[in-house]
């Protein structure tokens, strides 16, 4: 989608002036999803550079007006799965339904302990920070483009090379398990009482 | 207006596209349709706030500042010397 076609886009202005402004605008972005991907603040910055010094070489292929950070973003993980070599990594198979179904259950639980306004009531950041990583990248990608950087699900499986569907049950299982590191620090403060057995596998590093 | 609730989509179909309602993915006659619903269904209107304040917390913590002045000069200092070996080639 990215790629220029020479017949029709003249190729964008190859000064680096040109890219800083027209590229390296979207460095806080790409910075932030290098992090959650990477963990590593020093291992983000790297891969972000890299990101940007792959996209400039690249750079007359860019067709100008097609979306730079969605195409950033693609460079950015390809990267980091080359880099770390882990394109051919199993990942759980997922089942949007069944995550939804879980999810439900969370809120009865929530709900049936007069809990329905826990997320408004506690302080959950050190218990989502902690969940985020305990996820795998291939969950907390979705979220970080779908939840933060507002992309679309289209947008998304496009950014990640992957079907819609997969983008859709990621970003469900990756949501349950959030939910689910929440519920349980609101259970360790004692503001929910624990629950009986709830889904704990896949998507999460043991 | 009054709504025949005999048309109302039913409940299970509703939760079913949660996220994709809260995430805006759906097409206008959908959302209408599930609007309509949670207007006369206070269990999946709550099961929606619910899900709403959790999403909220997953933006509001996540979404931190990222600094990034000093990484953007190191951007630009090496695509400066990239560019200048492209024209040296």
């Amino acid at each position: 989608m990215e790629l220029a076609d020479s017949t029709l886009h003249p190729p964008p202005d190859p000064t680096v002036e040109a890219f800083e402004r027209d590229a390296l605008v979207f460095l806080p972005n790409v910075a932030r999803y290098a992090r959650l991907l990477t963990r590593d603040s020093a291992d983000a910055d790297d891969l972000t550079q890299e990101t940007f010094l792959r996209a400039y070489e690249a750079w007359a292929s860019f067709r100008p007006g097609s979306d730079c950070r969605k195409w950033l973003f693609t460079i950015c993980r390809n990267l980091y799965l080359r880099n770390r070599q882990r394109s051919q990594r199993f990942v759980a198979v997922d089942d949007a339904d069944g995550e939804l179904k879980a999810t439900r259950q969370m809120y009865f639980h929530a709900r049936e302990q007069g809990c329905k306004d826990l997320f408004d009531r506690i302080d959950l950041g050190p218990a989502l920070q902690k969940g985020l990583d305990s996820l795998l990248p291939e969950y907390r990608e979705v979220v970080v483009l779908i939840d933060i950087e507002d992309c679309s699900y289209a947008a998304a499986a496009e950014a990640l090379n992957v079907p819609i569907g997969t983008v859709r049950s990621r970003l469900f299982r990756a949501r349950r398990l959030l939910q689910q590191c929440l519920m349980e620090y609101a259970e360790d403060l004692g503001f929910l009482r624990p629950t009986e057995a709830q889904p704990s596998q896949g998507g999460a590093r043991q | 207006m009054t709504t025949n609730l005999d048309t109302l989509m039913p409940c299970h179909e509703v939760v079913a596209l949660l996220w994709e309602y809260l995430d805006g993915e759906l097409d206008d006659a959908m959302r209408a349709r599930i609007r309509e619903h949670l207007d006369h269904c206070h269990h999946c209107t709550d099961h929606f706030t619910f899900e709403g304040a959790f999403l909220r917390t997953v933006t509001r913590v996540i979404d931190e500042p990222c600094e990034t002045g000093a990484l953007r000069q190191r951007i630009l200092t090496a695509l400066r010397e990239e560019g200048h070996e492209r024209t040296r080639k």
